[in-house]
């Protein structure tokens, strides 16, 4: 640690004072951080033998699920059928419902805000959140995370063709609700993000949206909507608070519509299992080409340890390569104009686990580009990096490095092709279970000397 | 162990916890066992005792929301203990989960289309007391610069790293680092020149 500067003294002496902010707010321990760190294990453990995925926003897996009715499990990705009303129909129960003890046990929010269970929402309902339909039998829960917050748990009974209508009504007036709302106040009302999940069980919705405040004085309200189409039911669960994403609401949301679709299937006797196939619709998800640069096919198929990545960033400029390994070797010093780099994410990647830049630097000739990467290789071998391997094709030569510290262990790979140099910068966790696979790194850096071939 | 002195090596050379008499616990089939994992716990206790409250106190500065800030602290924190034999081996614990929590609370920045936007309307932290206004104006000042140059002066002016340990925590070159700085700072007397203490009307 060094001193900190007296030149700056008024910043830091404000900084340092608002320390006393928190005095009334005490985090909740760490018991609580290890019961929450607990749950987690539990449900990843859980996740992985039922096969029962999720994605973030509350995108749900209901694999298989069928008709609420004692028949057996229908193969999963097959048309549901339409259930007769007197063949072997179970009467639902509150059994179907989600309980505080769910809640506490799924969204790990239970050490900060304390779910309740209560007869109606606190204050007005959320703007543009839905409201119980006219099916046969409607089962409604409500709780309350915070003095603002709540959970809404609808669902609805009817028959297959009646749910498939009621589902498809439920997004189609939320978003136009929505898209009123954004219209006359974009400031303060938009739809931020949209989800489905394709090939699995019937269907899962999830719209996450800002709205205005529900009194005057509020915080603009963020409410996420999660509607699933399950037989002949359809659950809808709405759950929203102030502010930002996730506030008051548990970090992790889909967690609780995850437990709902356990109920559901739990009560229906049938196998959930199955695979989700998350996409999300809105924002729509870049993937465009750009000349010279990684798509987001190269990504998904030369590096599958990323998942379900679908970002792809916009291209912008930069003076350096953004590792510290790689600080020696300036492109702009060797005579690049600029930097761009462009970044690529998983949308689905909750907490920027994985981080992944590409960086193509363009130079006058063969020559000083040659010696540019040279320069690179030297930086990182000085650096400490640990050679993975190289590449070689007939217009491209590669080599990756891997470097780590107690946070971070990154992938670092320089390609050539002619005049041109293309960086990869992938990084992780040193926590995260995995390790990155080297040779799916040299599979990506293969990529990005090829796709440098563009520019030549 | 005394946690306060020194993020450094704070882990190392942990003492032995006295096993009380009586049967361990189910699924730990040994004394051994539990004392293990006892002491684990009484270490990560001691560590969480020792680090939250500054902690909180830098995610406050570097999220501009208290109760974001203690969201995803105490989120770090669980998975301090999910990854605890690495933690307590690194260098730092402290760092290791403010740089998870910066990670959690830069990836809900990000979930949402405009994530910064409504990072920007958050409005006041959930005080127990009003915040004083040289509070609301610091942090709607901080509010209006990028996230990274937030961080970089939090790092630098309140944690007190030097501009070298900036760099190796967020994994960014020296020369970056410096700019972050340079820009945020300069950034930030600006808007705090132009906002008179307390004047932001969009914090309560």
């Amino acid at each position: 640690m060094t001193r900190m500067s007296t030149e700056w003294g008024d910043l830091e002496r404000r900084l340092r004072d608002l320390g006393s902010d928190i005095g009334g707010a005490p985090l909740p321990g760490p018991d609580a951080a290890r019961h929450r760190a607990r749950q987690r294990t539990r449900r990843q453990v859980a996740g992985a033998a039922a096969g029962i995925a999720a994605a973030a926003f509350g995108v749900i897996a209901l694999g298989g699920l069928g008709p609420l009715s004692t028949s057996p499990p229908e193969p999963a990705h097959t048309p549901t059928p339409v259930p007769s009303p007197t063949e072997d129909a179970v009467e639902p129960g509150s059994e179907l419902a989600l309980t505080v003890e769910d809640l506490e046990a799924s969204s790990g929010a239970d050490e900060l805000v304390g779910w309740q269970q209560v007869d109606g929402p606190p204050g007005e309902p959320f703007l543009c959140a839905p409201a119980p339909g006219d099916a046969d039998r409607v089962i409604e829960r409500w709780f309350q995370p915070s003095p603002d917050g709540y959970l809404h748990q609808i669902i609805e009974i009817s028959t297959s063709d009646a749910a498939q209508a009621r589902f498809d009504s439920v997004i189609d007036e939320l978003l136009s609700c929505v898209e009123e709302r954004s219209a006359d106040n974009p400031d303060d009302n938009w739809l931020s993000a949209v989800w489905t999940v394709a090939g699995i069980g019937d269907s899962a919705w999830l719209g996450e949206y800002m709205v205005e405040p529900r009194s005057a004085a509020g915080e603009l309200m963020v409410v996420q909507v999660n509607v699933v189409l399950a037989g002949d039911t359809v659950t809808i669960i709405t759950r929203g608070g102030p502010s930002m994403e996730g506030h008051n609401v548990g970090p992790l949301p889909y967690e609780v519509a995850t437990v709902a679709a356990d109920r559901l299937c739990t009560w229906a006797g049938r196998d959930c299992s199955g695979e989700p196939t998350p996409q999300r619709v809105y924002p729509p998800v870049q993937s465009d080409a750009e000349p010279g640069w990684l798509t987001v096919d190269d990504v998904v198929t030369a590096m599958p340890y990323f998942g379900t990545i679908g970002e792809v960033g916009e291209i912008f400029d930069g003076e350096d390569y953004g590792h510290i390994c790689m600080e020696q070797a300036n492109a702009v010093a060797a005579g690049a104009t600029i930097v761009p780099r462009r970044m690529y994410s998983d949308p689905l990647d909750d907490a920027l686990e994985i981080q992944f830049s590409e960086y193509v630097a363009q130079f006058d000739t063969n020559q000083v580009a040659r010696a540019h990467y040279e320069d690179l290789q030297a930086a990182v071998e000085a650096c400490g990096g640990d050679v993975l391997g190289g590449i070689e094709d007939s217009g491209y030569q590669g080599s990756a490095w891997r470097v780590g510290d107690e946070f971070l262990v990154s992938h670092l790979g320089a390609v050539i092709n002619g005049s041109n140099v293309a960086v990869i910068v992938l990084s992780e966790p040193s926590s995260a279970q995995d390790e990155l696979p080297a040779d799916q790194t040299l599979a990506l850096l293969d990529r990005a000397g090829a796709r440098l071939g563009d520019l030549e | 162990m005394n946690y306060l002195d020194s993020g450094r090596n704070q882990m190392r050379g942990s003492g032995v916890l006295a096993i009380e008499p009586g049967s361990p616990p189910a699924g730990l089939a040994t004394y051994q066992q539990w004392g293990a994992m006892s002491s684990q716990s009484e270490e990560f206790d001691a560590f969480y005792h020792a680090t939250n409250r500054r902690l909180l106190h830098q995610m406050y500065a570097m999220t501009g929301n208290l109760a974001d800030a203690q969201e995803c602290v105490q989120e770090a924190y669980a998975r301090a203990w999910q990854h605890w034999k690495t933690v307590q081996q690194a260098e730092d614990p402290a760092a290791w989960v403010r740089t998870v929590a910066w990670r959690i609370a830069a990836s809900r920045w990000r979930k949402t289309r405009n994530g910064l936007k409504a990072f920007a309307r958050q409005g006041r932290p959930e005080h127990t007391q009003p915040p004083s206004p040289d509070h609301v104006a610091l942090v709607s000042a901080l509010k209006e610069i990028s996230e990274e140059q937030r961080r970089a002066i939090v790092l630098h002016h309140l944690v007190g790293m030097s501009v070298e340990e900036v760099a190796r925590e967020v994994g960014a070159p020296v020369g970056t680092v410096k700019a972050r700085l340079s820009r945020g700072r300069a950034a930030l007397a600006q808007i705090l020149r132009e906002e008179p203490i307390g004047g932001d009307a969009d914090v309560h």
